[in-house]
């Protein structure tokens, strides 16, 4: 026994004791094939998956180094199961390649290659598999049309053989772009993500809330020099891409599009949402055009955890197209992580949150959950509901505005987001509070001005409903009030938070309450949000109101 | 022609080691008809009973029985290895000896083959998968002892299983667990097991049956649960234990299971019970039914969870669990295991998403005080537990206070109590009595301490069901429900209520004379939480049912043997009357002659007879030498021999 700060287990977890002195270098060492799980205070749990194995092989690990690190570090003997299992996933990445021919008569096909004819034929012999392709060119390779290119590596992932895609892309039509740093700097880790996607050609790169993922994007682009195309989670995060763009790089308005539900333009840079491109009329895709519109070199997908299924369907069709995905979680709550890896491709680039954090890059937070009693009258009505009344009820205590106003009254100088999910609560919040109010009802060009106003400290007190949740960049917000959720997605947390964590001017450590409407079904859901943000290592106080 | 002489012969000339070896491997369906050789040799020849010796022989066994029958065998036996399997095959009585007149025996007499014993190697060998197996060569063994890692790696799984069996123990305490009609656990008490133990359904059941065999738990019957699985009082017992004593039990009942035929495909596989139950099993006794291979192959993974065998290979202890003779390690098992577990961990880490990590074991009274208080989420090398705020209400029910279970948090957490625990605790104790649910007269009684939740309460919807009323007649806030105590706490805590089963606070004062909850009405039985060693006495009495026994099968227990043994030499030194009426039937039955020996006063006179039938204590039989029917009483006959 070692006495190292990890401790692996039989069911292919690790903690990761972190006050150890050697905690620091055996946490950067796991990160390369292992998920971080949760990370509260002193224990962090991180765990072993296929996928995990395979980006780490994709990176060029090997699975004796990864067993060396486990060994190197654990406390106790590794487990021979876990010993076992890692080298069989690791030794079955790359066993399988997808290239193109480089000479003679079938020069530029695409075709699947093993050199071990019993995996060719155990995967050309299953059903799902069989039909993408061609008749068998010889024992050891068989030719594959490049529609089905992407489709063949999400199956073949789903059968346990990832093929090694060596195919290259398609260069895409040249379009200068430029980073125009001027007045700041790319920061070492963003530039350290754009050289191993460059490197690597797709792939993933996994940064925290507030990390700058969008510079990542833009410095992908540059890095590309061709027309890109950018997918986007809604019409607000389009404008903000759109403006971080122009601030960012040498790219001219001329030179970026918008394609959205409002605007249908199509320019060398053109940024579409997921609802656009998945939008359909009369069955049909209405807008796959799109996808042709100009021979992409690039294709950026931002929050690639919430990607809708049927982008996955189209990006199957893209693979000879550079592909990056931005995201602050690989985990994804309908379990895709497989196609994620497959069509998109592996993590390219990872970095902790803790990192950036201690670097100053994003601001340190502290949640607090302050308990309210239900007033009797509310109590009886909550009693008498209906289950699917109960939240709605209960959430929307009156007592959380006089609450509200005192968290308020407790941050004077600061820019308060107050959020929630019912419109009534929010609406007699924004009035209770003389503050502007966000919904889904708003105006885009409404939004912008709000938003603007906010930034600018025109207004200090926002109340936005679930609109805000997702890339909107609200810098100055160093105080969110939560009223009312999503029945305790665990997502959403991280999206709300999300939105306190870009590093304040003075340094502050941003604040993220909770108002939580005591033995109800509220508390309830709060526990989970409790949970999660405890596991993600933030400080947590739970108070009861005065 | 019948086998039964030639094996009453054969019995009879055995010696009592013999006979008791050949009865602790055969079952002998009823022991009490067993009188002489004769009598043991029918039973043995019932077909359920040569079924079962057939299923458990192996290859060159059925090959010798096959030669013995001038069957073609399926692969060419040496004339040593051959004689050797005769012997064998003589030894567990599925071959006989030619009987001799007057019932004698020649020692090292030829084994001859046995009619019934050859039909019912014939119809086992009727299915292609026996006819397939026997047909195929031993497998060489692909990992064997000698290849199992590193010695440390056997501890991982040591320490998890043993933390599972633990906690397995611990559910089954607090609520048994109900038996499926073939005395294996039901398919909801795996369900249930498999939640409380945090792993998948085949290792609980593999769980259940390590305890099982270990005799830490057993079915029984009560009023209080009807036939369930309870923890039992070596189980409790053995959760006092340290965590190599607690190890060492289980492996030891683990080997004890490792025996017959799985012991001998052991031997062949060099050590590799993985490869032994998977590989050489099938192949080395061909006619093994499916059950019991599937059987092998369960105890090999519950050897491997255990960290018995590693990667299938036996570990250097668990060899010399084996065969303590021949152990590859010096010194005895305890200090040996002692020294590869890891030491009594220093602390827990209790974190503030109330989750606690112990990262080793703990010392058995700080293990059940912290399981006590807390929410298993995993259980392995190290444990994961979550406090909760039903964990709290479970400890506090149970009887710890909330200022007990901070006390012990704080004795053993590393790292102090954060606050959202704190909170918790303290959160918990405000609440606590606040609702309290205990049986009244007739009807479940509900104290509430504040009214404005009492009148909540009697408008939830979620309550509804409950039919809660005011109880008009008592001084305090009490509201009643015709349903039982139980069923109204847990509608309670479902609807989030700070509910706890308790009794009446102000009992001396409210309630007359007489009630109570042992007067209580069916519908109002005491809702108490059952005292896990109590149920487990109470539970083995008269209507405690006996677990079907491996032993049973394989042979018969041994005080069984030890008495069939005496009867049968009794029979054989003085044969009686009984002895030569089996023989006179057995004759008739199979239309043979017989040689009678029978004495009058000094005249003893010896006949060559057919007989016809027996009744009133009289033969009639044909003399096929004079040509005359014949009647002689049986108490004149002194010998009796079938002739061919």
């Amino acid at each position: 026994m070692t006495l190292g700060p990890l401790i692996v287990q039989s069911d292919q977890t690790v903690l990761l004791e972190v006050a150890h002195p050697d905690a620091e270098e055996a946490r950067h060492a796991l990160a390369v094939f292992a998920e971080l799980e949760r990370a509260p205070e002193h224990i962090h749990t991180y765990r072993i998956t296929r996928l995990g194995l395979w980006n780490a092989r994709a990176a060029g690990h090997t699975d004796a180094e990864i067993l060396d690190t486990l060994n190197r570090y654990a406390k106790f003997p590794v487990p021979s199961g876990v010993a076992g299992e890692i080298s069989d996933t690791m030794q079955r990445y790359g066993r399988l390649t997808i290239e193109r021919i480089a000479d003679g008569d079938r020069a530029g096909e695409l075709v699947l290659r093993s050199d071990e004819p019993m995996i060719l034929r155990e995967v050309s012999s299953a059903k799902k598999i069989a039909p993408l392709l061609g008749n068998r060119i010889d024992e050891l390779t068989f030719p594959v049309e490049a529609w089905a290119r992407g489709e063949l590596k999400q199956q073949l992932v789903a059968r346990g053989w990832p093929a090694e895609d060596l195919a290259g892309y398609t260069p895409g039509d040249p379009h200068e772009i430029e980073l125009a740093e001027d007045g700041w700097q790319m920061r070492d880790y963003q530039r350290a993500a754009v050289e191993k996607f460059h490197e690597g050609g797709s792939g993933v790169v996994v940064l925290p809330c507030g990390a700058g993922k969008t510079i990542v994007g833009a410095g992908a682009m540059a890095a590309v020099g061709a027309k890109t195309l950018i997918l986007v989670t809604n019409a607000v995060s389009a404008r903000q891409w759109r403006s971080e763009l122009l601030r960012r790089t040498s790219l001219t308005e001329d030179e970026i599009g918008e394609y959205s539900g409002q605007v249908k333009e199509v320019k060398p840079v053109t940024i579409a949402t997921y609802q656009i491109l998945t939008s359909r009329r009369k069955g049909e895709y209405a807008h796959l055009s799109l996808l042709d519109a100009h021979d992409w070199g690039l294709i950026v997908y931002d929050e690639v955890h919430l990607l809708p299924a049927p982008v996955f369907k189209l990006t199957a069709e893209l693979q000879a197209r550079r592909r990056i995905g931005l995201t602050a979680t690989l985990v994804r709550e309908d379990g895709r992580e497989g196609d994620v890896f497959s069509l998109i491709g592996p993590k390219r680039y990872d970095a902790a949150w803790k990192d950036i954090e201690a670097q100053g890059f994003i601001a340190p937070a502290a949640c607090f959950e302050i308990r309210v009693e239900l007033p009797e009258s509310e109590r009886l009505e909550y009693a008498v509901a209906e289950d699917q009344d109960r939240y709605r009820i209960a959430a929307s205590a009156t007592v959380k505005q006089r609450v509200a106003r005192e968290i308020i009254a407790k941050h004077p100088d600061e820019s308060v987001l107050v959020i929630g999910q019912y419109i009534d609560q929010l609406e007699s919040m924004a009035e209770a509070l003389g503050a502007p109010l966000i919904t889904g009802q708003t105006p885009v060009d409404e939004r912008e001005e709000l938003f603007e106003a906010f930034r600018s400290g025109r207004d200090r007190i926002l109340v936005v409903s679930k609109v805000a949740n997702f890339s909107v960049d609200l810098p100055d917000a160093s105080v969110a009030i939560q009223i009312s959720g999503s029945f305790g997605s665990r997502q959403e947390e991280a999206q709300r938070l999300g939105r306190l964590l870009r590093p304040k001017s003075n340094g502050a450590t941003a604040s993220f309450y909770t108002i939580v409407t005591r033995d109800t079904v509220d508390q309830d859901f709060a526990q989970n949000r409790q949970r999660f943000l405890a596991e993600q290592g933030y400080a947590y106080t739970i108070t009861n109101a005065e | 022609m019948s086998g039964s002489l030639a094996l009453a012969a054969s019995i009879a000339g055995m010696e009592r080691a013999d006979l008791t070896a050949l009865l602790e491997r055969r079952w002998v369906p009823n022991p009490a008809a067993v009188r002489d050789p004769l009598s043991l040799a029918l039973e043995l020849l019932r077909p359920d009973s040569i079924t079962r010796a057939l299923e458990t022989l192996d290859r060159s066994g059925i090959r010798a029985l096959l030669a013995l029958a001038r069957e073609v065998s399926p692969a060419p036996v040496s004339v040593p290895e051959r004689e050797e399997a005769e012997t064998s095959v003589l030894a567990i009585g599925l071959a006989g000896i030619a009987s001799q007149p007057g019932g004698s025996t020649r020692p090292h007499a030829e084994p001859v083959p046995l009619d019934e014993v050859a039909d019912q190697l014939r119809t086992l060998l009727d299915s292609p998968d026996a006819r397939e197996r026997l047909e195929r060569d031993v497998p060489h063994p692909s990992r064997t002892a000698s290849d199992a890692p590193a010695a440390a790696a056997w501890f991982g799984a040591a320490q998890t299983t043993t933390q599972r069996a633990a906690a397995a123990l611990r559910a089954l305490a607090l609520e048994p667990v109900k038996r499926n009609r073939r005395g294996g656990i039901s398919q909801t008490g795996v369900k249930a097991l498999a939640e409380a133990l945090r792993t998948g359904q085949e290792q609980a059941e593999r769980v259940v049956e390590l305890l099982r065999g270990a005799g830490l738990i057993h079915g029984a019957v009560s009023a209080a649960h009807g036939d369930r699985f309870a923890i039992s009082p070596d189980g409790i017992a053995w959760l006092r234990l340290p965590h190599a004593e607690r190890w060492l039990v289980l492996a030891r009942a683990l080997a004890a299971r490792i025996s017959g035929p799985l012991s001998a495909a052991l031997r062949i596989a060099e050590g590799a019970l993985g490869t032994a139950a998977g590989e050489v099993l099938p192949i080395e006794f061909p006619l093994l039914p499916e059950a019991r291979l599937a059987d092998a192959r369960v105890l090999a993974d519950a050897a491997e969870d255990l960290g018995f065998t590693v990667d299938g290979a036996l570990t250097p202890i668990a060899s010399a669990l084996l065969d303590p003779d021949s152990a590859p390690l010096p010194g005895e098992p305890l200090s040996l295991v002692r020294a590869a577990l890891p030491p009594i961990a220093p602390g827990v880490y209790v974190q503030p998403d109330l989750s606690i990590i112990v990262p080793g074991p703990l010392a058995p009274d700080d293990e059940a005080a912290l399981f006590g208080v807390a929410d298993v989420e995993q259980l392995g090398v190290a444990s994961s537990l979550r406090v909760t705020p039903p964990s709290l209400a479970r400890a506090l029910e149970s009887g710890v206070g909330i200022a007990e279970a901070r006390a012990l948090l704080e004795r053993l957490s590393l790292t102090g109590i954060p606050q959202p625990l704190d909170f918790l605790l303290t959160d918990v104790e405000s609440k606590h009595g606040s609702v309290i649910v205990f049986a009244g007269t007739g009807r479940t009684r509900i104290r509430v301490a504040d009214p404005a939740v009492g009148d909540a309460m009697l408008v939830d919807r979620a309550l509804l069901h409950l039919q809660l009323q005011r109880d008009p007649a008592s001084l305090a806030y009490v509201l009643l429900s015709r349903l039982r105590p139980e069923h109204v706490l847990a509608a309670l805590v479902d609807a989030r209520y700070a509910a706890i089963a308790g009794s009446d606070p102000d009992a001396a004062a409210e309630s007359p004379a007489g009630s109570g909850p042992a007067a209580a009405g069916p519908a109002a039985a005491d809702p108490g939480p059952a005292d896990p060693a109590a149920d487990a006495s109470a539970d083995v009495g008269p209507g405690h049912r006996s677990e079907p026994d491996a032993g049973a099968i394989l042979g018969a227990p041994d005080r069984t043997v030890t008495d069939l043994v005496d009867r049968v030499f009794a029979g054989a030194e003085q044969p009686g009357s009984g002895e030569w009426t089996r023989r006179i039937e057995l004759a008739i039955r199979e239309k043979r002659a017989i040689e009678i020996t029978a004495a009058a006063g000094s005249d003893v006179r010896t006949f060559r007879l057919l007989p016809a039938s027996l009744s009133g204590g009289r033969l009639r039989a044909s003399d096929q030498t004079a040509g005359v029917e014949r009647t002689l009483p049986v108490s004149a006959i002194t010998g009796v021999e079938i002739l061919d």
